[in-house]
C-alpha cells in the first residue's frame, strides 16, 4: 500500500471524536500532532518528522460552515 | 474506470453518528505540499479553503478580495485556483481548480465543489454503504 493512502486509511478507520474542531497531522500511521491552529501543528509535525510524507485533517465541529 | 472511498464517521458529543463523504488528496503549492482529506460538497459552486491552508502550501493570494455567499453568510474571499491530486491504485488525476480562499478565521476542511471537479467526475454518493464512488468523465485524458 502506498504510504501516504496508508495515511488516509488511518483517518477513516481510527476514531476521531477527541480531535473535533482540530487539525490532526498523520504520519506513518500514527497521529503526531493536533490542535486547533493548523500552521503550528504543521511546523510541530515537521520538525517531530522531519522530510517525512504526512496527511493533514481536519476533523469537522457541529458548526461547521457550508459554503 | 472508478475509485471509491469510504465515508469518514465521527461520534458528535450527543451521540449521534455523522458520515461525511471524503477523499484523499495531494495539495501542491509554492511553498510545500502535503495530503489531506478532502470533503466532496455537491453543494458548493466552486471549491473552498481556509486562509491558514493557503498561505502554508504558498497560493497566490495577491488577487482582489471579493465575497463569498453560503449557508453561514457573507465572507471575505479571493479566488485563486490550486493543483490537487487525486489517485488511487493506478489511477491517478492531476486537477487545477479554481477555490475560494476565504479569509479571516475560519476552520474548516477542504472542500471540493463543483466546478472543475464535477465535471471531471460522474460521482455516486453510497450514503447507506458508506461509500462514494469516481468514475473518470469520458473526455477527461
Amino acid at each position: 500500500m502506498q504510504k501516504s493512502y496508508a495515511n488516509y486509511e488511518y483517518f477513516i478507520e481510527t476514531p476521531m471524536e477527541e480531535f473535533i474542531g482540530e487539525w490532526v497531522v498523520i504520519c506513518e500511521g500514527k497521529i503526531v500532532a493536533h490542535g486547533r491552529d493548523v500552521k503550528e501543528v504543521v511546523k510541530k509535525a515537521q520538525e517531530l518528522q522531519p522530510n517525512k510524507k504526512f496527511m493533514v485533517v481536519r476533523v469537522p465541529d457541529k458548526e461547521m460552515m457550508i459554503f | 474506470m472508478a475509485i471509491s472511498f469510504r465515508y469518514k464517521s465521527v461520534k458528535r458529543p450527543d451521540g449521534s453518528l455523522v458520515k461525511s463523504p471524503s477523499v484523499p488528496i495531494t495539495m501542491i503549492g509554492k511553498s510545500m505540499r502535503f495530503d489531506t482529506a478532502a470533503l466532496i460538497d455537491s453543494g458548493a459552486d466552486i471549491s473552498a479553503i481556509p486562509k491558514d491552508i493557503a498561505e502554508l502550501i504558498g497560493l497566490n493570494l495577491d488577487k482582489p478580495v471579493t465575497s463569498a455567499y453560503g449557508i453561514g453568510g457573507k465572507v471575505d474571499s479571493i479566488q485563486t485556483t490550486m493543483n490537487i491530486i487525486l489517485e488511487k491504485g493506478h489511477e491517478k488525476y492531476d486537477l487545477i481548480l479554481p477555490v475560494n480562499v476565504i479569509m479571516g478565521k475560519y476552520d474548516f476542511p477542504v472542500l471540493l465543489g463543483r466546478t472543475g471537479f464535477f465535471d471531471k467526475f460522474t460521482i455516486l454518493f453510497d450514503q447507506k454503504s458508506g461509500k462514494i464512488v469516481l468514475k473518470r468523465a469520458q473526455d477527461l485524458k
